[in-house]
């Protein structure tokens, strides 16, 4: 049966390929470089959205119904083909480890302190290997099904927490210049809005390919937006203390507190972000068995996505041997790797394919 | 984790038993590739050896310097 | 080419325009090669065939006349036909007067009764006697008659029990398929409804028929279901339960992917929304396919009420599923792991309760939920009068004792009590039974991982749930994959006006119910 995405489904899985770590770790991320500005940095990511969206329908207009494997191999022949998509299926398995760390690390931290974290992490990706041995359409769907009850509950944990809000966080503005502000803004302009380019994986199961381009600019607003209310909130509620919380956001929701029987609905916060973050882990998964799939011209990857599972649930343990590590990648590995290898070789293809082909 | 890893590969084999038969010789062998390196990255974390490979040297090696020259030049 | 191999053949001459009756060609039970073995033209060896082949059977009859020289045999088997039937429809005729009877022509035009079928083989004499039809064999023909005198005992048309309505229609499906199909056709009256007669079971030879209204249902959806039907290679199909296993996309999976209704009205209203129907002789219900998750919380209630009435049960409906589901577990989760979710107060109130118990809440849950299910059962059980005094002494009278006891804690029991009371608000069996059994792996993952636990497997139940199909439909439709013209008829039911097209889902033929826009009340106002 033929895969089909619908433009929703596609939206709803660019949104949380994004938020699905970005609503943990990007207000962090920016409170580094500054507290004050840090409202104005998700409003770059707009421009992120747009160079994301300008690469991925520049490819589908060269390689129509293809995916970037598959493109890899068609435009630069067998052997080099090959070797940039090993290169490619080495980025996807560092970033869905990564992820993975990430949502374990998450999990293990914020909701069961005294489960060793591989026992937690084995749980996390048993359902994501099941989810995509499921098949694409059924994580697109599982999306689908998941946004409007996360759309619905965590506005209003925002809108309860907004009575200690406090405007004087954001004063005086622009400070210390405009440096702060461009570095803030290089970890969502580079690691975050580039995940968004692992679509290009998915092309030929697109409903509508065509409107690629537009879909991702349509999910960078919505993007633009959640995170803009979240830095927001987060720095206006917690304040400088924003820099070395782990989980700033987390400190939002513990704050709100109504009377004396609607308190500490962190946990609720935290189901909402850890069903998020699977569905972010189940589809860099299944991009990455999809690659593997093109490479080794594999009939299925319903083999793959358990035993694949097994490697990414012992790999984010072995590559990164704790938090400092993974954050240690995002901030000063990813930005740069991700641009090469997420902007670098589409661009590649594309000239290649331009120059050689014609 | 080491026990944990094999008891998943057990399991998983036990599984996918029959699809593992009916699938092709290539397919098989990443299959066990795949749960192979996963078994060994499991021993690997169980003997506390992971800190001293670093596994993500070269990569750090690769990018780190480029993306500290970004953060200058901004 | 291969359903037409397997369709055996039709028994074209019958003169009715409700079904066409198609036969599979199945080797009979005993006989081997029957359907070949053409009938007899001595009256005799027909009697001798069919007395070997049915050997004992003593409700089996026989009755010899002659009529002018001609010897006539007549085969019943008691109990199947009426008898009055026969002597005012065949013997009065056949021996009042003068007749002259050369050919089976001949017979047949002074028989006074309305269906009267050719017999070629053997088998067709067979298929005819289970039929409850009497065979008439006329000495010297090698060819008989089947007169359709059929008595079959069954019960009379009934109120609907197990879907009960306070408004609308009150009248129930019964197990004879011919009395089902045209309460149908009481309420679709038109050529296009079309009914597609198979027979399957080598042994109980059950008439299963598909429903369909023609130019409204999907070609392919109706050539899925024939060759699902016929693929069923058995000895006895018993009732629709037995065809929902083999004719369901997929095996391994608590859920219902067909549905079950009793209700003609509901078939009707299907039918025409482009699905079809299957029914089967001797079960007095019918299955709907494709069927969708939220076809099991709609009740036939709501298209008796004012559309604005139904949204708050629709949301009500939806929300006790899940509460079926996962309340147990959350009381063991919210107890075990997740105990800061709790107000202080009710905290301190909740653990006071559970001082003394001897068991841990995941158990005491686990136990509890059981001993529900066992009483639930007893009542369904036993006849309704004590069936009733059971649920209500188990649940008044034990339930306090066992708290008395010190045994369980009163919160638990609130819990499941709670949750059996969702339960039944759902107004589907099938949806019932398997959040019966569902909540007992949500309430052991709690008692593992508390809420963490509940979330991981409700992201399988969910992935499981989308990944669903019936007869090709998405499961979740129209809610994952989303279709918004369809999300009419989900959570709220539009006005009938508002309801122009039929669902996008079942992907129907005529999408559009009316050429003509529905009179809606801004039409009245200009009137």
């Amino acid at each position: 049966m033929q895969i089909q995405i619908s433009r929703v489904q596609l939206i709803t899985i660019l949104v949380w390929v994004v938020l699905g770590t970005g609503i943990v770790t990007i207000p962090a991320a920016i409170a580094q470089f500054t507290i004050h500005d840090a409202w104005m940095i998700p409003l770059f990511f707009l421009f992120g959205g747009g160079g994301v969206a300008l690469v991925a329908h520049l490819f589908m207009k060269t390689f129509p119904h293809q995916s970037l494997a598959q493109a890899a191999e068609n435009s630069l022949g067998h052997i080099f083909g090959s070797g940039l998509v090993i290169w490619i299926l080495i980025w996807l398995y560092l970033a869905v480890t990564t992820i993975a760390r990430e949502l374990s690390a998450f999990a293990t931290t914020v909701i069961l302190p005294h489960t060793p974290e591989y026992v937690i992490s084995a749980f996390n990706l048993f359902v994501v290997a099941y989810l995509v041995y499921l098949g694409l359409e059924v994580i697109a769907r599982v999306n689908e099904f998941i946004t409007p009850l996360v759309l619905i509950s965590v506005p209003i944990l925002f809108i309860l927490s907004v009575r200690n809000f406090e405007f004087e966080q954001f004063l005086p503005m622009f400070a210390d210049g405009m440096s702060p502000i461009a570095r803030a803004a290089v970890v969502q302009l580079l690691d975050y809005s580039l995940e968004m380019l692992i679509v290009l994986q998915i092309i030929p199961t697109l409903e509508s390919p065509q409107t690629i381009g537009k879909d991702i600019l349509i999910a960078s607003a919505i993007i633009t937006g959640i995170l803009s209310l979240i830095v927001t909130l987060t720095v206006g509620i917690v304040g400088p203390s924003t820099s070395y919380l782990n989980y700033p956001v987390l400190e939002i929701v513990r704050s709100i507190r109504i009377g004396k029987f609607i308190e500490r609905l962190d946990t609720l916060y935290v189901m909402g972000v850890v069903s998020t973050l699977i569905l972010k882990v189940a589809m860099f998964h299944y991009c990455l068995c999809d690659t593997w799939k093109d490479l080794f011209h594999l009939s299925s990857i319903r083999l793959l996505a358990w035993s694949g599972g097994l490697v990414v649930w012992t790999g984010s343990l072995f590559l990164f041997g704790n938090m400092a590590d993974v954050y240690h990648f995002i901030m000063d590995t990813a930005p740069i790797y991700f641009l090469l290898t997420m902007v670098g070789i589409p661009l590649l293809l594309i000239a290649t394919q331009k120059l050689f082909k014609k | 984790m080491s026990e944990m890893s094999i008891l998943f590969a057990l399991v998983l084999w036990f599984a996918q038993r029959r699809q593992l038969r009916a699938a092709p010789i290539r397919e098989r062998v990443i299959w066990y590739a795949m749960v192979g390196l996963a078994i060994s990255f499991a021993f690997v974390i169980s003997w506390h050896l992971a800190p001293n490979l670093q596994p993500l040297a070269w990569i750090d090696r690769l990018f780190d310097p480029l993306t500290h020259k970004l953060y200058q030049i901004l | 080419m291969k359903a037409k191999k397997l369709i055996g053949r039709k028994l074209s001459n019958i003169k009715t325009c409700r079904s066409q009756r198609t036969h599979r060609k199945l080797p009979h039970p005993t006989s081997g090669d029957a359907t070949e073995r053409t009938l007899p033209a001595q009256i005799a060896k027909v009697q001798e065939w069919i007395e070997q082949e049915w050997h004992p059977c003593t409700d089996l009859q026989f009755r010899t006349l002659r009529v002018n020289q001609h010897e006539l045999l007549l085969v019943w088997i008691q109990g199947l036909v009426a008898k009055e039937y026969i002597q005012s429809g065949i013997l009065q005729p056949l021996l009042s007067g003068d007749l002259t009877l050369e050919t089976l022509r001949d017979v047949a035009d002074h028989l006074q009764t309305v269906t009267i079928d050719p017999i070629h083989t053997l088998d067709d004499c067979n298929v005819a006697l289970e039929d409850g039809k009497v065979v008439i064999s006329l000495d010297g023909q090698s060819r008989g008659l089947a007169v359709d005198v059929s008595k079959i005992p069954g019960r009379s048309l009934e109120k609907a029990e197990n879907e009960p309505t306070l408004h609308g229609p009150q009248e129930a499906f019964v197990e004879n398929a011919a009395t089902n199909i045209s309460l149908l056709r009481k309420r679709i009256r038109s050529p296009r409804l079309k009914i597609e007669t198979y027979i399957l079971g080598s042994y109980s030879k059950t008439s299963v028929s598909i429903l369909y209204i023609e130019g409204i249902t999907k070609p392919a959806l109706l050539t899925e279901m024939r060759e699902r039907l016929l693929r069923i290679h058995t000895d006895m199909v018993h009732d629709l339960n037995d065809l929902q296993e083999y004719i369901a996309d997929e095996a391994f999976t608590l859920f219902p992917l067909t549905e079950e209704t009793e209700r003609p009205e509901r078939v009707a209203a299907n039918l025409l929304q482009g699905r079809a129907g299957i029914i089967a002789d001797g079960s007095p219900f019918c299955l709907m396919v494709p069927a969708t998750f939220v076809n099991f919380l709609t009740s036939p209630d709501d298209y008796y009420m004012q559309y604005s009435l139904v949204l708050p049960l629709r949301v009500l409906r939806h929300v006790m599923y899940w509460i079926s589901i996962l309340l147990p577990a959350m009381y063991v989760a919210l107890l075990t792991y997740n105990q800061d979710l709790l107000p202080t107060p009710l905290l301190i109130s909740v653990t006071a309760q559970h001082a003394g118990i001897p068991f841990p809440t995941v158990v005491e849950a686990l136990l509890m939920l059981a001993a529900f299910e066992a009483l639930r059962e007893a009542g369904t059980r036993l006849p309704r009068a004590v069936g009733q005094s059971v649920s209500i002494v188990g649940t008044l009278i034990i339930g306090d004792a066992a708290v008395r006891a010190g045994l369980v804690s009163p919160g638990i029991i609130i819990a499941v009590a709670s949750t059996g009371v969702a339960s039944f608000t759902l107004p589907a069996l099938g949806l019932v039974s398997s959040s019966r059994n569902i909540q007992f792996l949500f309430v052991i993952v709690a008692g593992l991982l508390g809420l963490y636990g509940i979330l991981l497997l409700g992201m399988l139940l969910v992935g499981h749930l989308v990944s669903l199909r019936s007869f090709g439909v998405p499961y979740m439709s129209p809610i994952a994959p989303m279709i918004w013209s369809d999300m009419k008829d989900v959570v709220i039911r539009s006005p009938w006006w508002a309801m122009k097209r039929r669902p996008r889902q079942f992907e129907p033929q005529n999408p559009v119910r009316s050429d003509r826009m529905p009179p809606g009340p801004k039409q009245q106002k200009r009137i």
